[in-house]
């Protein structure tokens, strides 16, 4: 498959050579459009200075790297299909669609370049857009271009060209169906297609496009044939190239055409120079890229350009290796630096409490055991400053009274509190809880039926959460 | 030619950065996974070497404020029955005394009252908390009496900090 070439110039030659004329486009891509300027348009000859001045300009910008060269490959000795594969996987049918091409041409594939500009999953099945021309046209189409220009560096097809540029000029509705008739010198080219996509590409020799009767008919014959079971479907006709501008030819043609199929005439502007506007464009565009010229034909460029690429994706992923192993050697020094730090701090503050001689990873031990004797000397003086057992004690009685609570026996410790008593009601024992609670014990509080004495008795127990 | 010897060896560079790239993270990330652990477990131990430090500054302050008192030796705990009004007839044990740092003495005494006003217990226990160096009460036992009223048998143990001067 073609690549596009997107990534190496903004400046395009197109050439559209033929019957010894040429016309030159330079097109220039900007930032979201293509600008293009007509270079030249005449006859090849070397004697005349605005030829000889525009092939210098070409070959000049083409040398220093800076505008790749485009043309195509007529219609006339080309081969346009659509192949159906079976597969619904797209790398699969990439495999397939050699042999389904090599079936619907009338040579063998080896003698052929061939290119898939369009892949497309369709109905589970994969559709594929087949550009195939025998290897001696594309050398002769070559040396043409060079003989009387230059030697094109990308050699697009001309109905995909005609087409992407008819689109890109007078954009077509989804669905609707356009024939492009470029009129050239010796051959009036016909591509047919929706804005989905080109169906079909034809060449009509001059003969047989000067009558007008035997052309439209063959117009017809086609139309029929590549619009099977699209009977109502009406088709725009735009007509573009040099012959274009003949109003009185177009205007003979257009009466023999006029049917109930085809519903408007329409023309394109600037047609002199469509076509190499079209190849132009497309060398500097990634939208369904073609370039025939493959396997021993590539252009010296495109093999620099693919080079050149590579090298720049291999030194990407060099410098992200390097980059990753940078980061990786950066994260583990911070973690390095990190953990002797902490280390630092926790020799400093073992340091504090023990004293000199602190052994490497026996700082808390050793801290621990120097805080230990000294803990157990100084723990009354923490406890004078410590909640006082006397506080629980005078809480307790404070309930006991407001509730009506009687006790039989009352221990108090800051560890533990056990009470044994009577209340007047079931609920009023609940308060006591309430306040182990509030003073951080565990409550366990055992009550009993009111007996003979109408009261209530209670045991409740609280350790120290 | 020269140009493919050239791609050649920019793919192969590029293949060592990224296996090496690839091998470093490994490392990296084993050894990452050690010093994480590492690192958390020192962590863990400086906190807990800042609450020992902590708790040490702690008691550091509290032995300081029983050294700042003007008077260290203790008031006896007759005296401070005699100051709160309640009956000079509880029975005082002494249970222990033992030293504890910076030459101070911890001494704890048992004292029981057979019957006692609930509210002269607390008259009693505000006194003693307020005398410098303090009764602190440790432990206290209430018996109700078997005759009616508000008495009760009260034992307590009581502590406090000395040093002889």
């Amino acid at each position: 498959m073609a690549e596009s070439r997107h990534f190496a110039v903004n400046t395009a030659y197109g050439i559209d050579v033929s019957s010894g004329s040429v016309t030159v486009v330079r097109a220039v891509r900007k930032r979201k459009s293509t600008s293009c300027e007509m270079v030249y348009d005449g006859p090849s000859d070397t004697a005349n200075p605005s030829f000889t001045e525009a092939r210098t300009r070409a070959v000049a910008e083409f040398a220093q790297g800076k505008a790749t060269i485009a043309a195509c490959v007529p219609v006339s000795s080309s081969t346009v299909r659509w192949l159906k594969t079976p597969f619904a996987s797209v790398s699969k049918s990439r495999q397939v669609l050699p042999s389904l091409l090599d079936i619907q041409l009338p040579f063998p594939l080896e003698k052929c370049a061939h290119v898939f500009p369009m892949i497309v999953p369709e109905d589970g099945r994969v559709r594929a857009l087949a550009v195939a021309v025998q290897r001696e046209s594309l050398e002769s189409r070559i040396e043409e271009c060079r003989s009387l220009f230059a030697a094109p560096v990308v050699l697009d097809h001309e109905g995909l060209a005609i087409w992407s540029q008819s689109h890109a000029e007078k954009p077509l509705d989804p669905g609707t169906l356009r024939v492009t008739a470029c009129v050239r010198p010796d051959r009036i080219v016909l591509v047919l297609g929706r804005a989905e996509a080109l169906m079909s590409a034809h060449s009509c020799l001059l003969p047989e496009a000067n009558a007008p009767e035997a052309f439209a008919a063959r117009v017809h014959r086609i139309l029929h044939a590549d619009l099977q079971g699209e009977s109502g479907s009406a088709v725009e006709w735009v007509w573009t190239g040099p012959g274009a501008d003949d109003k009185a030819a177009i205007a003979l043609f257009e009466e023999h055409l006029k049917s109930e199929r085809i519903a408007s005439f329409d023309t394109h502007e600037n047609n002199v120079s469509f076509l190499a506007r079209a190849v132009a464009g497309r060398s500097l565009s990634t939208a369904v890229p073609c370039d025939l010229r493959t396997g021993e034909h590539v252009h010296e460029q495109t093999i620099q350009w693919r080079r050149r690429r590579s090298l720049r994706f291999a030194g990407a992923y060099a410098a992200a290796g390097i980059l990753i192993c940078l980061l990786n050697l950066a994260w583990v020094r911070v973690l390095e630096n990190h953990e002797s730090r902490l280390q630092e701090s926790l020799t400093e503050a073992a340091r504090d409490i023990y004293g000199p001689g602190v052994q490497y990873g026996q700082e808390v031990r050793m801290a621990r055991e120097a805080v230990a004797d000294k803990v157990a000397l100084r723990a009354p003086f923490t406890r004078a400053f410590g909640e006082s057992p006397s506080r629980t004690l005078a809480a307790c009685m404070e309930v006991a009274a407001a509730a009506g609570l009687e006790f039989e026996t009352l221990t108090v410790r800051s560890d533990a509190l056990a009470l044994k008593g009577t209340a007047d009601d079931w609920d009023h024992c609940e308060q006591i809880k309430t306040l182990a609670v509030k003073l951080g014990y565990e409550p366990k509080l055992d009550r009993e039926d009111a007996g003979a004495d109408e009261r209530v008795h209670f045991n409740f127990r609280g350790g120290r959460i | 030619m020269r140009g493919d010897g050239i791609t050649r060896f920019a793919w192969i560079i590029a293949a060592a950065a990224l296996l090496c790239a690839g091998g470093l993270t490994l490392r990296s990330w084993g050894i990452g996974r050690e010093m994480k652990g590492r690192i958390a477990r020192k962590a863990a131990d400086l906190d807990t070497l800042r609450g020992l430090k902590a708790g040490s500054a702690n008691e550091r302050a509290a032995v300081a404020t029983y050294e700042a008192l003007s008077s260290k030796t203790v008031v006896p705990l007759r005296d401070v029955l005699s100051e709160a009004g309640v009956s000079d007839k509880a029975e005082i044990r002494e249970r222990d005394a033992r030293p504890v740092s910076s030459g101070w003495t911890l001494r704890r005494m048992d004292v029981i009252f057979d019957e006692l006003p609930l509210k002269g217990l607390g008259a009693f226990l505000s006194v003693a908390e307020k005398q410098r160096p303090p009764w602190q009460l440790v432990e206290c036992h209430i018996t109700a009496s078997e005759k009616a009223g508000r008495d009760a048998r009260v034992t307590l143990l009581m502590e406090t900090l000395e040093k002889k001067e």
